[in-house]
């Protein structure tokens, strides 16, 4: 038995964060704090030939304006391939393209509005399947299909033979499913305040969820070793993912390093919601074969992830998706192509339950249909495909501590659901 | 007309990043006056975190929570977090505890041994104390502890780590590979209504039974769940950035008074949840994640239990009056 695991603790810091007591990095303020505001693309996809900053520099207040050849390196990101300050192909409406620190708001805002650009607007492409195609606009100069392993514009799970499977199925249920762009909506906007110490060492305060994470991505733009550069943060107004993402770390530590004095990033509401990482769209498309027992005999999925203008997590979510997609139920015969597609719009970050709940809303739906398809209740087909205890999963993983069938069970008997004997009496084991 | 319907949906979550390998650190320092501070650099971000996280160091101490804080807050001091993702917190920073609580107590023998003239070997730990196998009378408090090895100018602090193992790489002909050893599992009941004149959708009941092992705080482990509900609710009723995605990615919307989310009147009229505890050998304690899996079972049984009501599914998030209507439209055309 345990002492302190299981008990009702009260929340550690929770009357101070009810009540205010908390300071968020959008409380902070230092003295000489300098305001950042940048300059972003106003096209979905450009060519950028060259930005003049000498009008901007010349506003009362300014203490400096940053563009590409300030940064000294300009890759970041879980997959580095993101760039902190656009170069020449610019890939996304929003894409910062140079940040400027000034006295104020204002002055910050009106620099913003000096800086000349000599940019071309190109055609871009959103659809992903569209971005698929060969004629498409190259949202990557290397193109918009992710190569997996370096060579195979498919992620593959194969397992039996899914053609087998169809012949040996009652019915064959098809079904095509999409998800949506979507904002994960923090109570708090992301928010850097950086400066330099006593010591000359950077220091931000983060609104990042993974601290060490965007430390050891940022040492490498900054090129500062990892006791020249101190993130501070841990509590934050919200994250559900998007602050695995970096969105104003990299820009206001660049600036402190530029001008020696504070400098305050923080979103507005509108960038946050048009030009951070957003849980981008997926399509995804089943057939299934049944038998009319309701064994499930073959599932064949296709899934197109868009993964907008940056790697950023969309390769992950896109690794995590197709381990995941073929569900909670034992499948002999299954193969899975999964695709990732480059198009011109904000990156793709991570949003809680990411890659995988997209997937479980089409598994589930699908799961449902091939329910009705043979006549069955909805919780029985589950409970008589489910997986159970030392069972593989669908990349050969094998399952323990399986709660499939007892949490159906659980749930039924909490909504009143009654189960047939037949289904009533499985167990996991 | 009001249409009801019932849905299900269920699901199994992996616990920590896909594939293993990511590590966390724990640091366990004993202070003056017996009381303990916890480093670990992961992020509260409501979830409650800190809380958890003193719990089960404390549980591996066999002390009150009560003698902890917890710094989280900066890179140079707090020990080495992974990241604050992937359902992993609970589990690997829990894991992290107990091996960082093992060393403290391994430390702290090794200190009473000086004292006392012993061997550490003829020494026991049981909650908060030190003591002679044989003869309990011979025994340091953790507050004694704390005075003597700080005022005896000995540094005690315990540190600890762990690494979920590395999946085997990825087989580029089969997929296959260990996503992570541990896996949630959840089931959930939805019942809607549908008003066929306005297509609006509206949950009725929520029932939810999670398995995320053994829950280490069941008032924190409801607050996910009821959290889930509301983000799952949103993903399935509300939410997209750009409605005329894939023609256009124009966002109609920069603030929350178009960008709608749930608020408190969108919370369902009633909602249960239930957590079968099935014991995961790897977890610590027997528990697994949770963060994640808890918002993924609304979306589909709320698309199930439309159909249930109306005899359409709505295939493509999020289920919009205009998608409900048009559907019925088409449904009706048809028949």
């Amino acid at each position: 038995m345990f002492k302190s695991v299981g008990k009702r603790v009260k929340k550690y810091d929770g009357v101070g964060l009810v009540t205010g007591r908390m300071t968020y990095v959008s409380d902070l303020t230092m003295p000489n704090m300098l305001i950042c505001k940048t300059l972003r693309s106003p096209y979905h996809r450009a060519k950028l030939n060259k930005v003049d900053v000498s009008e901007a520099l010349k506003v009362p207040g300014v203490y400096a304006v940053i563009t590409k050849d300030d940064v000294p390196h300009n890759y970041f990101s879980m997959v580095p391939d993101h760039h902190v300050l656009a170069e020449d192909l610019i890939r996304y409406k929003g894409q910062n393209i140079a940040a400027v620190a000034a006295v104020s708001k204002e002055a910050a805002l009106e620099a913003i509005s000096k800086i000349k650009l000599d940019i071309e607007e190109l055609p871009y492409v959103i659809d992903p399947v569209e971005a698929c195609k060969p004629d498409a606009p190259k949202v990557r100069p290397e193109g918009n299909l992710h190569l997996f392993d370096g060579v195979s514009e498919v992620r593959k799970i194969r397992k039996g033979d899914v053609e087998k499977g169809f012949a040996e199925a009652d019915y064959i249920v098809e079904g095509t499913y999409t998800t949506p762009c979507q904002e994960h909506a923090p109570l708090e906007t992301c928010a850097s305040l950086a400066y330099l110490d006593e010591a000359g060492k950077l220091v931000i305060h983060s609104k990042s969820q993974g601290l060490y994470f965007s430390q050891g991505d940022l040492a490498n733009v900054f090129q500062l070793p990892l006791n020249k550069l101190k993130f501070v943060g841990g509590t934050i107004g919200g994250g559900f993912g998007g602050m695995n993402s970096i969105h104003t770390d990299h820009i206001a530590g660049l600036l402190a390093l530029k001008t020696g004095r504070p400098v305050k990033f923080q979103l507005t509401r509108e960038e946050e919601m048009l030009y951070s990482t957003i849980r981008s769209p997926w399509i995804f498309k089943f057939k299934d074969g049944i038998k009319k027992d309701g064994t499930i005999t073959a599932r064949k999925i296709e899934v197109l992830h868009d993964c907008g203008a940056y790697t950023e997590l969309g390769l992950y979510a896109v690794e995590k998706n197709a381990n995941m997609i073929a569900g909670a139920v034992k499948v002999e015969n299954l193969a899975i192509d999964s695709k990732m597609v480059y198009t011109n719009k904000m990156p793709s970050g991570s949003m809680r339950g990411f890659g995988v709940n997209v997937g479980q809303f089409a598994d589930q739906v699908q799961i449902d249909k091939l329910a009705r398809a043979v006549g069955m209740s909805p919780i029985e087909v589950r409970l008589k495909n489910a997986f159970k205890e030392n069972d593989e999963n669908h990349v050969g993983n094998k399952l323990v501590a399986v709660s499939a069938i007892e949490t159906l069970k659980m749930v039924a008997e909490m909504a009143g659901e009654e189960i047939s004997p037949e289904y009533a009496n499985l167990s996991s084991k | 007309m009001i249409k009801k319907g019932r849905g299900v949906a269920n699901v199994y979550y992996p616990t920590g990043f896909n594939g293993g390998g990511d590590p966390d650190l724990v640091s366990l320092r004993i202070k003056a006056d017996g009381t303990i501070d916890m480093t670990n650099a992961s992020c509260e971000m409501g979830q409650g975190f800190k809380t958890v996280a003193i719990q089960m160091a404390a549980e591996a101490l066999g002390v009150s929570e009560e003698l902890f804080t917890i710094d989280n807050s900066n890179t140079d001091t707090t020990a080495f977090s992974m990241d604050t993702a992937g359902s992993r917190s609970t589990y690997i920073v829990g894991l992290a505890a107990i091996s960082a609580a093992n060393n403290l107590i391994e430390k702290m023998k090794e200190f009473v041994a000086g004292v006392k003239g012993c061997s550490p070997e003829e020494l026991d730990y049981k909650e908060g104390r030190v003591f002679k196998k044989d003869d309990e009378n011979v025994a340091m408090t953790l507050q004694e502890i704390g005075t003597a090895s700080t005022y005896g100018g000995v540094f005690i602090m315990g540190a600890g780590g762990f690494l979920p193992p590395v999946g085997p790489p990825r087989d580029p002909e089969t997929g296959f590979t260990v996503p992570s050893r541990s896996y949630a599992w959840g089931s959930t009941i939805i019942d809607v209504e549908v008003d066929t004149e306005t297509g609006v959708v509206t949950v009725e009941n929520i029932y939810n039974c999670y398995d995320i092992g053994t829950v280490i705080n069941p008032l924190q482990a409801e607050g996910q769940v009821d959290g889930g509900n509301v983000q799952g609710i949103s993903m399935a009723l509300f939410e997209d950035l750009a409605p005329y995605f894939p023609e256009s990615i124009e966002a109609y919307a920069a603030d929350f008074t178009d960008y709608i989310i749930p608020t408190f009147m969108d919370i369902p009229k009633h909602s249960e949840i239930k957590f079968y505890e099935n014991y995961d050998p790897y977890g610590p304690f027997g528990a697994k994640g949770c963060g994640e899996m808890v918002t993924n079972t609304q979306s589909p049984a709320i698309a199930n239990a439309v159909y249930d009501a109306i005899g359409v599914y709505i295939d493509s998030l999020p289920i919009t009056p205009e998608k409900v209507l048009r559907a019925l439209d088409e449904k009706n055309k048809t028949n």
